[in-house]
């Protein structure tokens, strides 16, 4: 599939994201880089506060601009610059070549406008089309998300959360973006509707062969609908690879915790097995290894200097000294 | 929708009858005699007597106050001690004025303040909003007197634009509008700044820019109706105030209207005339403040549905009870 030679439906070089607080810059991004391969999907995984959010944000140009300040690095979008596109051309990309699933829908729609006039506004925003043609159009994907055009009058608040999930699924796909960005689509539903908005949304990305960049702190989300996976830990990438590098053999410390970290049903334990200590402060970043702190197998160079992402195998990397010397 | 209704017009009863125990007590607590201020200090005591028995002052307070309730309701709000006219018709001979005055107000302020506000919140710490901030506190912390004194130098003195005082056609009710509008500024910037602050924070702001949405659409199509529930209350409250306090105004400007005549009617001792004033402006303010109510239903979908979905009261079981026995009948 990554061996068709476009160009990346988005590339991200070297990215570096602060937020300027009265309480000090808080490092939420530093210096990452990936890419997205035309109907590809990148599952993007780490804890809450690791900066998958701001990532996702400023592909799309939306942080906001105090207190959020691109240090460095650039995100080429279909090949243009996102950082030097004014704000029309940005509107122009915004909801039809990348679009975004948010993570909670409650809060996600507009409570007094109609849910199908929600969907009709980005199609008249982004296809030269008539109001009613717009409506029409609104109306199908309704349909596409298994919500019956009936209920285009309705607002929000009569919706449960998986449906409310559904029509901002619907609103984001409604102009065929070539990239989804869906930021921890399912975490505010519960388990049952989680498993049909997923098999939903497997199924709309192989059928319309977009890309996607699924941000999740679940790995059984990545295991399901991913082909690469990129870990992330205090705004920065530790472990980038196929499905196959990450889950078959993980070389990060962090990797091989968070995997371990997940209960096995065949197994009978009565505990979990967490990764000790506490996210970093990110406030407060060490020149070092970030992750050195938690390490179990830390030696005396993490906490001297900082490793590099480096490519142990072909396409897959790790940012660790240790990664792979003491591979059990 | 129609239950809902009927049911906050009912609400009107308890709430006008409180607002007639206040006004009576006015009269009944109030110490000096009616009677005294309608008649010549050299009237003999029959005269007094007469008069006495003829405002039904000789009856316990308790008759008074029926037989006071049983005429406010069927329109009758006395006679006026100064002019021998029933209060009713010289309220509402003055109502109009006073309505167009307030609403004029009403008006000023919320098509200036409302988008003044959105501004602020919109640049929030930028100069424009720091201008729109200090401007409307200005306006606020002036008194209404001394805004229309002001006001009338300007444009009526120096400019010779508009009439100063008196009523002389439509021109003469602007420079009191301005100024009640004016000095009203700063509530609807403030309450409007705030809440649009709030709602420009919300998620379903960030979903319309996702969408690739213009700012001002998403700040006059997605926000502004979101953050408009506070802002008509304020338009609720302010109604009140400014009839009841337009009295100040409509002396500097000489505008005949109810705030003059309740002035007027204080000063000369003029109790049917106060209490009809009164009661005039609290049936108003009770009624905007319905209308204010019942347009929540039509800019907050989740109140109409929830109005919509109310559980029956008694009264309803008891009609739909009837209505249905009707219906079988016939």
């Amino acid at each position: 599939m990554a061996e068709h030679k476009d160009t990346p439906i988005v590339e991200v070089e070297n990215l570096t994201v602060h937020y300027e607080t009265d309480d000090g810059i808080v490092e939420a991004v530093n210096n990452v880089s990936f890419h997205i391969d035309k109907g590809e999907v990148l599952g993007l995984v780490g804890e809450t506060g690791a900066g998958k959010t701001t990532i996702a944000l400023s592909l799309m140009k939306l942080l906001p601009v105090p207190p959020s300040h691109v240090v460095s690095g650039t995100v080429r979008l279909d090949g243009q610059d996102v950082g030097v596109l004014n704000e029309h051309h940005m509107r122009r990309l915004r909801g039809s070549t990348v679009s975004m699933i948010f993570q909670d829908p409650m809060t996600a729609l507009n409570p007094v406008k109609y849910v199908g006039d929600q969907i009709a506004e980005v199609i008249l925003l982004h296809d030269k089309c008539s109001k009613k043609d717009a409506m029409l159009k609104a109306c199908e994907m309704m349909k596409t998300v298994g919500i019956t055009p009936e209920r285009y009058k309705e607002y929000p608040h009569q919706f449960s959360g998986g449906m409310k999930q559904r029509i901002v699924i619907a609103i984001a796909l409604a102009c065929q973006p070539e990239l989804l960005i869906a930021d921890e689509p399912t975490t505010a539903l519960d388990v049952t509707i989680q498993a049909q908005v997923l098999e939903m949304m497997k199924d709309l990305q192989r059928e319309r062969g977009m890309a996607m960049l699924m941000i999740t702190h679940d790995l059984g989300i990545v295991a399901e609908m991913c082909d690469k996976c990129a870990i992330i830990y205090a705004g920065e990438i530790v472990e980038y690879g196929t499905l196959e590098h990450i889950f078959d053999h993980p070389l990060h410390p962090y990797t091989v915790g968070l995997m371990e970290s997940i209960p096995s049903l065949d197994k009978d334990v009565e505990r979990l097995k967490p990764i000790p200590g506490l996210m970093i402060d990110p406030t407060n970043l060490p020149q070092h290894c970030s992750f050195c702190e938690r390490c179990a197998r830390k030696c005396a160079r993490c906490e001297q200097d900082d490793p590099a992402l480096v490519e142990v195998e072909p396409g897959h990397w790790v940012k660790c000294f240790c990664a792979g010397k003491e591979d059990a | 929708m129609l239950k809902f209704i009927a049911k906050r017009v009912l609400f009107l009863i308890p709430i006008m009858l409180g607002v007639m125990v206040i006004v009576f007590a006015i009269r009944a607590i109030t110490p000096g005699n009616p009677v005294d201020s309608l008649l010549s200090e050299d009237a003999t005591e029959e005269q007094r007597a007469e008069l006495t028995a003829e405002l039904g002052l000789d009856q316990p307070l308790p008759v008074q106050f029926v037989r006071y309730v049983g005429d406010a309701i069927t329109g009758d709000l006395g006679t006026s001690y100064t002019t021998k006219q029933p209060v009713l018709q010289e309220l509402l001979t003055r109502l109009p004025i006073s309505l167009i005055v307030c609403f004029g107000a009403v008006a000023i302020g919320v098509l200036l303040g409302v988008p003044l506000g959105t501004l602020s919140a919109v640049k929030q710490y930028s100069w424009t909003d720091s201008v729109v901030r200090i401007l409307s506190m200005v306006f606020a912390a002036t008194p209404q007197f001394c805004l229309g004194l002001v006001l009338i130098m300007v444009f009526s003195v120096q400019l010779h634009w508009l009439p100063s005082v008196g009523l002389s056609g439509p021109a003469s009710f602007i420079l009191p509008m301005a100024t009640i509008g004016l000095s009203s500024l700063a509530q609807y910037t403030r309450i409007t700044r705030s809440s649009m602050l709030e709602v420009i924070r919300q998620d379903y702001i960030r979903t319309a820019r996702a969408k690739g949405q213009t700012e001002f659409a998403i700040t006059t199509r997605h926000a502004l109706r979101n953050a408009f529930i506070p802002i008509m209350s304020q338009i609720g409250n302010q109604v009140g105030h400014q009839l009841g306090g337009a009295l100040i105004v409509e002396n500097v400007f000489g505008m005949p209207g109810v705030g003059k005549y309740i002035g007027d009617a204080i000063t000369a001792r003029n109790f049917p005339a106060i209490q009809g004033g009164v009661l005039m402006l609290a049936l108003i303010f009770t009624i905007v403040n319905l209308l204010v109510d019942l347009s929540f239903a039509f800019i907050n979908p989740r109140l109409k549905s929830s109005i919509m979905n109310s559980k029956a009261g008694p009264i309803e079981k008891w009609w739909k009870a009837r209505r249905k026995k009707t219906a079988d009948v016939a």
